[in-house]
């Protein structure tokens, strides 16, 4: 156990009011006229954003493993999808929707029809709220979300997904948050929690991850350890303009003790989300240093 | 009512295996969350919730409630005396 910082909290760019002008826009063009507006930002973000630009270019050299060059153009295009996820979130807030494919659907479908409660964990690759729109969940979808996102990014997706059974739970100092999701698990609800940021709790759990070791947080396998609810992973890759494929893995864990059993579940879930990053490695959006 | 207290004192210690501590070191008063008190975190907290539950029949559904009952052991015990149903 030990403690680590939070270096990057995903919160969305731009002001109320560029985010307000994209949701207008995104009514009324079509998406591949604002994925090229979009693309001319990039080369801004490259040299402006160069924290980003050197994390993105060490996991493509360090640990896929690609040349100097292929490296740089390889975070030109992970920009590029980047700036395209996020306008697909826009486009959504405006009303759009996108065609997915759902892989392994009958797990999730037995766990919606149950009257139990699980955890759902997310991760900061490719676009996991598109995952809101999908399930037509009959049970409540309780989302741990950072506290700081923008106020009114926070009201275009309460409103949005407010007609899909889905809430937003802001992390609080005051440990409230906790409260709200062990009491939507309790009464057979979804769980929703990334796996591959450590906020809310210092504790994690140290895996190896592509060849290197990572931290993991414990908080959403302690959640689903402790409550004693199965546990699943979501990864929803973006496949083409308006296409997304999501993936649905069960994270199992053997283990005698508590500790064992989280720590058995955060490795099963590090196993899923290397595949996944071997499958769509230009959908990873940790935008710092993940190794370290 | 002080019995209480060190027994919830001392299930606070096992539940969250804080090995250093004796139930004598912590403060009937002292914060459990935030860096003046025993400095818990969300982990702990979710912990907490699940040792109302269990030992004294507890459900905490109300996120504002909750997170006054945890201030301090002095509210924890005050409250569990007034609505535990084991």
């Amino acid at each position: 156990m030990e403690e680590k910082e939070v270096k990057w909290q995903g919160k969305t760019d731009g002001t109320p009011f560029m985010h307000r002008a994209l949701i207008a826009l995104c009514r009324v063009l079509p998406l591949e006229i604002m994925y090229f507006f979009m693309a001319t930002a990039i080369p801004f973000y490259l040299v402006f954003n160069h924290k980003g630009y050197i994390s993105i270019y060490h996991y493509f050299r360090r640990r896929m493993g690609r040349g100097p060059l292929w490296s740089f153009f390889s975070v030109c295009y992970n920009h590029l999808v980047f700036g395209a996820v996020v306008i697909d979130k826009f486009a959504c807030f405006a009303g759009k929707r996108f065609k997915t494919r759902i892989m392994n659907k009958e797990l999730i479908d037995k766990l919606l029809s149950s009257d139990k409660g699980f955890v759902m964990v997310g991760s900061h690759v490719g676009n996991g709220e598109i995952a809101g729109f999908s399930f037509n969940s009959p049970k409540r979808i309780n989302s741990l979300v950072f506290a700081g996102e923008a106020a009114d990014v926070m009201a275009s997706r309460r409103d949005t997904f407010a007609a899909h059974n889905v809430r937003m739970v802001p992390v609080s100092e005051d440990m409230s948050h906790m409260f709200t999701l062990s009491s939507a698990i309790r009464d057979g609800e979804v769980a929703c929690i990334y796996g591959d940021r450590i906020f809310s709790s210092t504790r994690n759990v140290r895996l190896p991850f592509m060849g290197v070791d990572a931290d993991f947080p414990q908080g959403p396998f302690a959640l689903a350890a402790s409550m004693g609810v199965p546990a699943i992973s979501v990864f929803v890759m973006k496949e083409g303009i308006r296409k997304y494929r999501i993936w649905l893995y069960e994270i199992s864990s053997g283990g005698e003790s508590r500790s064992e059993i989280v720590e058995g579940m955060a490795s099963c879930y590090a196993g899923d989300l290397e595949g996944m990053m071997r499958k769509y490695p230009s959908q990873w959006f940790n935008f710092y240093e993940f190794w370290g | 009512m002080e019995e209480l207290k060190n027994e919830l004192k001392q299930k606070i210690i096992n539940v969250l295996n804080l090995v250093d501590l004796t139930p004598g070191d912590v403060e009937d008063d002292a914060p459990l969350f935030g860096d003046n008190g025993l400095g818990l975190d969300s982990i702990d907290a979710l912990e907490l919730i699940l040792l109302m539950e269990k030992d004294y029949g507890i459900k905490l559904k109300d996120a504002s409630a909750g997170k006054a009952i945890f201030q301090s052991v002095n509210v924890m015990a005050d409250y569990i005396e007034k609505n535990r149903t084991r």
